[in-house]
């Protein structure tokens, strides 16, 4: 039985094991920059949270959220690896 | 007496004293485990490393004398807003995402040494076998130099020698220590010795932490004290303006693509055993800057709160200020003091030792071997290595020396930022490179000259400063323009076939 999913184009973006270079990715890294760079607070924004100045803790929410959506890639985006990846290095000779 | 000094009495002077002798141990035991007197193995240390030396490796070397002293220097300047740096921080591993798994596989079937090998590999180009390492080293030597300084203002503020002995002595007896155990173990002793330096790092800031909360009361405090001072104390807590907004996103994206370029961590992603290995690492990396970038932040908030009054490098030291009124306070506080001070150490030395070991690979490899002596064995290679290594620090050491005595000392996040304007400007070449077939050799070596005609044209220009933006931005812009436009009109001549990625 043919397999369905052959027809398909190829889409680097929802094929996991493939790339990083995807636009919904560089997107969502967008958002959290534009979340994380205090641009949009008022200039004299005095409110505090923890002991910290409000927007601060949004920013370091939108760090913390760069992070995990990293390593989120990391683990389920790596681009394939060959077979012959983990071998040792060849002598550069 | 300067209330920046700390003297450390013997018991802190021995603990310093056994953990400096530890690296040298350390060096001799590289020498020991060495295989051959191949370049691979005296630069990238054979095989190969495991998760546990990379990601120590990788956190010692990126996280520097710039961010103990540096940044919290620039956070006693400029407040909050300097979070920048846990931003950019975060940023340099996401920008490893676009080059690292592609080079690390690379690197592994073609072995690569030097960064400029996979420039080389992947374009065959003379310009660019010129320009690159130069340029990289010409960036690692700045990076060098203001590790050097910092080693020598560390030194500064332990004991109670006079401001410019202190500060000689302290580049000297640093760079010392830390060219022999290079000398010595090469990548291995420089790797091993970032596990001890790592460490104590990680620890170090841990420490950091708890004093500042202890000695200064909770962050809340600090807010309350800066909001309730003057216009530019209140400023530091405020959100930043729109060219502040604007600085920040220049940074992000300036360290996101040159950082992640530095050479000696690319020469890290080279050395990683396998690709789990390197997958681990990064995964860590990627919350590193929440426990070391945000802390040196807080000490610069907390200084700029409790001990106003500092301008331009001398808030630099407001680290070493703060520990010597800790140290004062306790027993404990001596302690934790004299440790977070060997962090401060392991921090500039794992830092620099990685620079000057890359530099000395390249000039070795890319420039020796490439273009005067291409015949040369690599053991006579390995061995002018060893001897560059020493050329290159004594010579910093003297600007470093040099620098000090100047009336106008450059601050340390100034030398930083000199570095990236350049490193960024190897973005195309490695990113685009390792994913668009058809960018050129020729189009990147004239987009790489493109973008630091721009770059250096425009140092000093007061409307790019105005903007906030990094001249090296405006470089880079024009450099991919160039660079694109190039290879779409080259790539259709046949001399000019597309190189393999593979």
């Amino acid at each position: 039985m043919a397999d369905p999913s052959a027809d398909k184009p190829e889409n680097e973006c929802c094929n996991h094991q493939r790339s990083f270079l995807c636009w919904r990715i560089w997107t969502i890294y967008g958002l959290l920059a534009a979340i994380g760079i205090p641009w949009y607070w008022p200039k004299d924004h005095a409110t505090q949270l923890l002991g910290l100045p409000a927007w601060t803790c949004v920013s370091l929410l939108a760090s913390l959220g760069a992070s995990v959506l990293t390593t989120w890639l990391i683990l389920t985006h790596w681009p394939a690896a060959p077979d012959d990846e983990n071998k040792p290095a060849s002598d550069p000779s | 007496m300067n209330d920046s000094v700390m003297p450390f009495g013997w018991g802190g002077i021995t603990f310093i004293a056994f953990y400096l002798f530890g690296l040298l141990c350390i060096g001799w035991m590289g020498r020991r485990a060495r295989q051959d007197n191949s370049l691979r193995d005296f630069y990238l240390g054979g095989k190969g490393v495991g998760v546990v030396v990379l990601l120590l490796t990788l956190y010692a070397t990126q996280y520097s004398g710039n961010t103990m002293f540096g940044f919290s220097g620039k956070a006693y300047r400029i407040g909050f807003s300097w979070i920048t740096s846990v931003h950019f921080m975060t940023a340099i591993i996401v920008g490893y995402l676009l080059f690292a798994p592609q080079l690390h596989r690379l690197s592994h079937q073609h072995g690569f040494i030097t960064p400029n090998d996979f420039l080389n590999h992947r374009y065959r180009h003379k310009g660019i076998n010129i320009v690159a390492p130069i340029l990289m080293v010409l960036a690692l030597g700045n990076y060098l130099l203001a590790q050097l300084m910092a080693m020598g203002r560390a030194l500064q503020g332990l004991t109670t020698m006079p401001p410019q002995t202190a500060y000689i002595v302290g580049v000297v007896l640093l760079a010392l220590i830390m060219v022999v155990y290079e000398t010595l173990g090469g990548f291995r002793a420089v790797a091993w010795t970032d596990v001890l330096q790592g460490t104590i790092l990680m620890i170090g800031f841990g420490v950091l932490m708890i004093l500042i909360w202890t000695q200064y009361g909770g962050i809340a405090e600090t807010t309350q004290k800066l909001l309730a001072g003057t216009e530019s104390d209140r400023a530091k807590v405020l959100p930043p303006d729109g060219m502040g907004a604007r600085n920040w996103l220049s940074y992000v994206i300036i360290f996101g693509l040159g950082a992640s370029l530095y050479p000696q961590a690319v020469q890290r992603i080279y050395s990683a055993k396998s690709t789990n290995t390197l997958r681990t690492s990064l995964i860590f990396m990627a919350f590193l800057p929440l426990t070391t970038a945000w802390i040196a932040v807080l000490v610069g908030v907390t200084g700029a709160a409790h001990v106003p009054g500092l301008d331009g490098a001398q808030s630099d030291r407001i680290l070493t200020i703060l520990c010597r009124e800790v140290q004062q306070s306790s027993l404990l506080g001596y302690w934790l003091v004299v440790v977070l001070f060997s962090a401060i150490l392991g921090a500039l030395m794992s830092t620099a030792d990685s620079c000057m070991l890359t530099i000395s690979s390249m000039v070795t490899k890319d420039i020796y071997l490439g273009f005067i002596q291409p015949n040369a064995s690599e053991e006579r290679l390995t061995q002018l290595g060893k001897w560059l290594s020493w050329i290159v620090v004594a010579l910093l050491a003297g600007v470093a020396i040099y620098m000090n005595s100047l009336e106008t000392k450059p601050t340390l996040v100034k030398l930083l930022d000199l570095k990236f304007d350049m490193l960024v400007q190897l973005a195309p070449g490695f990113m685009l490179g390792l994913h668009w077939r058809r960018l050129t050799g020729t189009a990147v070596f004239w987009g790489l000259i493109t973008g630091l005609v721009v770059t250096f044209g425009l140092y000093g220009n007061a409307w790019i400063k105005s903007t906030g933006f990094h001249q090296g931005l405006f470089g880079l812009a024009a450099n991919l323009t160039v660079a694109i436009a190039l290879s779409l009109i080259l790539s259709r001549n046949p001399k000019e076939s597309p190189p393999s990625l593979s």
